[in-house]
């Protein structure tokens, strides 16, 4: 990795530094409005304009409205114009660092990490931000394995203190002092695991997901109810269910089989209830059905609901 | 000026953004939505959002405090207080 100097990780960015991202689904797009409101200008790439258009709505609200709840923060200055959008890969050449964030589909993301590979200039890193991909597997189908490394953003990453960092068996020394650099630029701690299926949060959260669907589903538990336990009695910011609908059913479904095809283990089976939501279109908050309904109201719901979603 | 003016009216539109949000019984006018959990940080960016363009205000920077959007009382004080200084701005 050349720039920037990775012995300086706090260097607050002064809008020089350019990251870009691939896939502005929901996460993308958070990723995507983090990096911009903590100074970067970022590149990004998607091949619907429709999730190009709802990142710019995303970073519209949060540019503004973010410093409410992240004391310290300030109002980074034209936010939309640190933004640039593209349907094409092309603009990424000037990138120091590429966050991909396409759906969970191996043979998608392969062809992608060729194209990348081909495109960026040797040395700049690629974080693959998935959820249960292997990253060593990626790497191998790229030049440049010693940069390619996973950095699982939570949803949504603007209101995030930590990710997993994902080590693949390949990736440098370097390039992990370049993402905890850019981490630290984000006000983030990196957890470092290791490169194994579905990482820890996943791993653990999915038959969390899962579960909580079979409960609703075989118990006739009412969703809220569920949730309820995980805030109150374990204190947990959200449940898993209303989680599973921010994140988007169709995107936690192709995790679970993810898993399931690593481990064989039953309980990553998504279950009927969750299949029969995903056949049906309620995909979570960005169909506004999910687990839950999520009814517009007024303007500003528009916008905040289309985008708090997204895909995947 | 279509937007919502009086106490009454802003209680009333709030009172349905955060109903929409939220499965559980509507919260009474003074409860607190962080503490209750009705709110978190990613509603509340969201209700800023819906507070500016359903009352055509503007949040400065200044505004920028969880005071202001901690009940439905405070919500729609604030949202006068913005009302009636951009009708003498």
């Amino acid at each position: 990795m050349t720039s920037p100097d990775p012995t300086e990780p706090g260097a607050p960015p002064d809008g020089t530094r350019t990251v870009g991202i691939v896939g502005t689904g929901g996460i993308g797009a958070s990723v995507a409005v983090d990096l911009v409101v903590h100074g970067f200008r970022v590149v990004a790439v998607d091949t619907d304009p429709a999730a190009l258009d709802a990142t710019r709505a995303l970073l519209a609200d949060v540019a503004r409205f973010l410093p409410a709840v992240r004391p310290g923060l300030t109002r980074v200055p034209a936010p939309q114009s640190r933004l640039v959008t593209s349907t094409t890969l092309a603009p990424l050449v000037d990138c120091e660092f590429v966050v991909e964030n396409i759906s969970e589909k191996w043979a998608a993301k392969r062809d992608l990490y060729r194209e990348l590979d081909a495109l960026l200039p040797a040395g700049v890193g690629i974080g693959v931000n998935t959820s249960s991909i292997p990253i060593g597997k990626l790497a191998a189908e790229t030049g440049r394995p010693g940069v390619v490394v996973g950095i699982h953003f939570m949803n949504p990453s603007y209101l995030k203190d930590a990710v997993e960092v994902m080590r693949a068996e390949t990736t440098s020394d370097a390039c992990m002092d370049y993402v905890h650099g850019l981490l630290g630029a984000l006000g983030k701690t990196g957890i470092v695991v290791g490169d194994f299926p579905g990482f820890v949060s996943n791993r653990i959260s999915h038959q969390f997901f899962n579960e909580a669907a079979r409960v609703v589903q075989d118990e006739g538990v009412e969703p809220a109810v569920v949730d309820e336990v995980f805030k109150k009695c374990f204190g947990h910011t959200m449940g898993p269910l209303e989680t599973a609908d921010l994140i988007g059913l169709d995107t936690v479904l192709l995790t679970l089989e993810h898993l399931y095809d690593s481990y064989q283990d039953p309980r990553y089976l998504g279950c009927d209830l969750l299949r029969r939501l995903v056949a049906d279109g309620h995909l979570g908050r960005k169909t506004r059905q999910g687990f839950y309904p999520y009814p517009a109201v007024g303007p500003a719901a528009t916008s905040a609901t289309a985008t708090a979603g997204g895909r995947p | 000026m279509t937007a919502p003016q009086t106490t009454d009216e802003i209680d009333a539109a709030v009172l349905e953004y955060l109903a929409a949000h939220d499965t559980g019984p509507a919260p009474e006018r003074d409860d607190d939505l962080f503490r209750t959990g009705r709110v978190n940080s990613l509603f509340a960016i969201q209700l800023m959002g819906f507070l500016e363009s359903t009352f055509a205000i503007e949040l400065d920077v200044d505004d920028l405090d969880l005071k202001h959007f901690a009940s439905i009382a405070a919500i729609t004080e604030f949202v006068r207080r913005k009302q009636r200084a951009a009708e003498h701005a």
